[in-house]
């Protein structure tokens, strides 16, 4: 290379003369930049844009972005919010640092590489868009609508999954939402109570709070934990089960370290006690209990010592804390739960939940289970059901009779694997991230392995998309309309106040990131169904929706994003509500028909059991590429506990990996936080970590991957769900 | 003289250097494209880097060079290489404050961005230096000492380092060769 020749010469001697056509004919007529009037920039006003939803998670907190010269600068809660009020969390506030990621996906690609070595080719959303149809619509020919799957989360999901599942008519679909989250608790709570509990207690005006697990303030749902430090203000009990002494422990008066697994016998040893001691709520059972006396007779064996054995828990901790319970009911929140896909005997534990809530009578009562009386009048914009007559994979196996909605994953994944009872050959993953949601990593990439084609939907390049075959980039929740937010004031005892709102951009979509209804219809148009197309765009759905309570877009935008009317006082019950302590419909499904412990595998030789949850500033995985929240927390310390730790030479600060009972090693290694706040038979890491997709150059091998460690499957019998606390691992100075 | 006798004008190498850093699509990358190119190596005396391109462009080396260059500055496992954005160097994300001055710049210059692409890309960079230089030749050296090069050239430093299709390596080289300060 000549590089002696300067620039300054090159432009005096140069000649292009010998080119087949003039330099002028081969640059774009078009450039990036034109003259333009001089605007000062002390004179561009900031603007606040309204109706900010967020989703960083899926409490979806009401926000106002600042926008300065079309950038969004920063989020807050929306001061007219009855919610969460002007209050976002860590993650919210790092909404800002998502948008602009930059690995973030930005144009179509295709892979002309290999699934799960992907090379990436940007290609225009034309060819994208015929490459998806094409490949779904030769499936749906040859293997009929059920050879396509769908793996969908998170509200832009919703759209086209109903279009796969109602139009196109495949049964295979599976949210991580429900079926290795809160399915179980939601159909558990309608068989015993009649309805899906959400987290509806009345933490604020309780007398006790009573959480299974429930590490409030590690998992940052801002009205919730507004909730309860109110009810904690106002000189609530708090209980805390948990083998660990998580944020919510440290604040409890009393810490109840259970025995993992065994949760379920607490509840009924508890339960026992309460009705021998005749504490229970005769008057509410009398009028809205059924079964009483079956449920009675049937947890009559779990007395305080067997259930001290059982639990690990001193006898007479479990008494104190059933007589707190009930000297102090019915003013009791007895906490549902959210994320309860633990040992695979879930089922009859939320159960037992349902059943306490209905022993004391803890429902419709100041601090008990009570339900907000939300707005009525927003309606629904889905795709038409077609005339499509396959049975579902566990209806047909008459399996998993109280599987929340959807397929139960694991029926899905062994069906594309081993081609019975049909062959599943298209795979559409929408905003979920299987690599980390769905036990058993192996499997699934032999899942996707054996596909005909896999498209991917997102807005990060995480670990499942490495697996796509075409992937294409979604604007997020802060460039796109569409969730409907309703409900009422946090305070369920405060001045009675209904709010609906809409989500609505922030700023627009950069790149060539598009919506979940232009990139369904498009796809739908491609594949013959273009006549079912229920809506043209997302504004057009999001002010259909509003249209039924009487508003539109462009009414909330003038109300600052929320539309807030009196509401309604939420006590009371219905005089039709029953709880089901014994339910002979389950009986007869060859369930067991009051609540049962199922007892979950010892812990072997040597090992600990693996428990993981949430971290305060992630979203478990959907977070771990925010490099706010990274710095904030930039890995998953494993905890120990302190005799343990003494035991096996390991001091705080270790670096260590962990090995599974099957041998499977993590990828990477995380350090040992030593405590005596954790039981001798587990150990503890926050969920989401350990990334193995480069593409997140943050978060990738940031701390250890516990999914990957989750490779033995426990399956609820009655709903198909997930149990993910089934594993054991020793851990292994790095 | 004919036109093509004419010296060539900065601002037209720098819309060609603009034009070298779009994604390259069978719309504009053809042979013509390559012809010129090619010259424009050949003037410099770069006679290894005019060996390493190819004959002609075929649908195969069309998409090798997406492939490249989707990897090198969209995404890619393992991650994007090297976001062609200053902000990413200077600040460490996309569209940040550094993105705002350069912004402010244009506008002190009478100029703004007429895309959705942000100001600190190189491309919008290059077209701007090439306006510029429109204006009044010599009037693009404060740009490029101020914002241009100090980003650059870490973004230079890492194609380099990483890229594997000829046609990129030598784009970036000219435009390291058009936008070093000679003063």
């Amino acid at each position: 290379m000549a590089f002696n020749l300067t620039r300054r010469k090159f432009l005096q001697t140069a000649s292009l003369a010998a080119a087949s056509v003039p330099l002028a004919n081969v640059v774009a007529a078009e450039a990036g930049v034109a003259k333009s009037p001089f605007t000062p920039s002390g004179t561009i006003a900031d603007k606040t844009a309204v109706g900010g939803i967020c989703e960083m998670c899926f409490w979806r907190c009401q926000l106002v972005g600042k926008v300065r010269d079309n950038k969004l600068m920063k989020l807050e809660g929306n001061p007219k919010s009855i919610d969460n009020g002007k209050a976002i969390c860590a993650r919210g506030n790092a909404g800002v640092q998502l948008l602009y990621d930059k690995d973030r996906l930005k144009y179509p690609m295709k892979n002309v590489g290999k699934r799960g070595a992907p090379k990436w080719k940007r290609i225009s959303w034309d060819e994208a868009l015929d490459t998806c149809a094409k490949k779904l619509k030769a499936t749906e020919k040859k293997f009929g609508a059920k050879g396509i799957c769908m793996f969908p989360h998170g509200a832009s999901a919703k759209y086209p999954m109903h279009y796969f599942e109602k139009t196109v008519g495949t049964h295979n679909v599976s949210e991580a939402s429900f079926f290795q989250c809160r399915g179980i608790r939601d159909t558990a709570f309608v068989n015993t109570i009649g309805t899906p509990p959400g987290e509806n207690v009345d933490m604020a005006n309780a007398k006790v709070i009573f959480a299974l697990g429930g590490h409030f303030g590690e998992n940052v749902h801002v009205s919730h934990v507004k909730r309860y430090l109110k009810g904690l203000e106002n000189g609530a009990k708090l209980v805390i089960v948990d083998p660990r002494f998580s944020a919510s422990a440290a604040k409890a008066d009393e810490w109840v370290p259970v025995k993992p697994g065994t949760d379920t016998a607490l509840m009924l040893g508890m339960m026992n006690y309460i009705i021998k001691k005749g504490k229970h709520n005769k008057a509410f059972i009398e009028k809205h209990g059924s079964g009483f006396d079956e449920f009675k007779e049937a947890i009559s064996g779990w007395s305080i010592k067997k259930t001290a054995k059982t639990c690990d828990v001193p006898a007479d901790q479990i008494k104190r804390v059933a007589n707190l319970l009930a000297d102090n009911a019915p003013n009791v929140s007895i906490h549902p739960g959210r994320h309860v896909s633990w040992h695979g005997n879930d089922f009859q534990r939320q159960r037992s939940l349902g059943c306490m809530m209905g022993l004391l009578g803890a429902m419709g009562v100041k601090g008990g289970f009570v339900k907000g009386k939300g707005p009525k009048g927003v309606g629904k914009v889905s795709w038409p059901k077609g005339d499509h007559h396959e049975e579902a994979l566990h209806v047909a196996a008459d399996v998993h009779h109280f599987a929340p909605p959807g397929t139960p994953t694991d029926l899905i994944r062994d069906a594309a694997i081993t081609g019975n009872p049909y062959p599943i050959k298209s795979c559409v993953i929408w905003g979920q991230n299987p690599m980390q949601t769905i036990p058993n990593q192996k499997k699934t990439i032999d899942m996707l392995k054996q596909m005909d084609f896999v498209m991917c939907v997102d807005v990060m390049p995480t670990d499942i998309t490495m697996y796509a075959d075409i992937l294409l980039p979604e604007g997020s929740y802060l460039e796109r309309y569409d969730y409907i937010k309703k409900g009422t004031q946090w305070n369920l005892s405060g001045k009675q106040e209904q709010y609906i709102s809409a989500r609505m951009p922030m700023v627009k979509a950069d790149f060539e990131r598009k919506d979940q209804v232009y990139i369904t219809n498009e796809i739908a148009e491609r594949m013959g169904y273009g006549d079912k197309i229920p809506v043209k765009t997302l504004p057009e759905m999001v002010d259909k929706q509003l249209a039924g309570a009487g508003l539109s877009i462009k009414k909330l935008v003038a109300e600052n994003g929320i539309h807030v009317q009196p509401g309604k006082d939420p006590y009371g019950v219905s005089e039709d509500l029953e709880v089901i302590f014994n339910n002979e419909e389950i009986g007869e499904l060859g369930y067991p028909s009051s609540p049962t412990y199922i007892p979950v595998e010892e812990v072997p030789s040597g090992h600990f059991r693996l428990l993981y949850g949430r971290s305060p500033v992630h979203t478990f995985n959907r977070s771990q590429n925010n490099v706010w929240l990274h710095n904030a927390m930039p890995e998953n310390p494993v905890w120990l506990n302190d005799a343990m730790a003494e035991k096996l030479g390991l001091k705080d600060g270790d670096r260590v990996y962990c090995v599974n009972s099957e041998g499977v090693k993590s990828r990477t290694t995380t350090s040992v936080k030593v405590t005596p706040g954790i039981r001798k038979d587990c150990v503890y890491m926050a969920h989401g970590y350990g990334s193995m997709n480069p593409a997140l150059s943050v978060g990738v091998g940031a701390g250890i991957d516990d999914q990957s460690l989750i490779t033995k499957l426990a399956v609820d019998p009655e709903t198909g769900c997930h149990g993910m606390r089934n594993n054991f691992v020793k851990l292994v100075k790095a | 003289m004919s036109a093509a006798d004419e010296p060539i004008r900065l601002a037209e190498i720098y819309r060609f250097l603009a034009q070298t850093m779009r994604y390259p699509e069978s719309s504009w990358f053809h042979d013509d494209y390559l012809s010129v190119f090619k010259e424009m190596l050949v003037q410099l005396e770069w006679q290894d880097n005019v060996n390493a391109l190819p004959e002609r462009i075929t649908d195969e080396i069309l998409e090798e060079i997406q492939v490249d260059y989707t990897r090198l500055f969209i995404n890619a496992v393992p991650h994007v290489i090297a976001p062609p954005y200053a902000s990413v160097y200077i600040d460490g994300t996309l569209n940040s404050t550094t993105a705002d001055k350069t912004r402010e710049y244009f506008r002190q210059k009478g100029f703004d961005t007429t895309n959705t692409e942000f100001p600190d890309h190189l491309v919008t960079e290059l077209d701007f230096l090439s306006l510029l230089e429109d204006e009044s030749e010599g009037s693009s050296e404060e740009f490029l000492t101020q914002y241009f090069r100090p980003w650059f050239e870490m973004f230079r430093d890492l194609v380099l380092k990483e890229v594997e299709v000829s046609y990129i390596k030598s784009a970036i080289e000219l435009i390291d060769f058009f936008t070093t300060n000679e003063t």
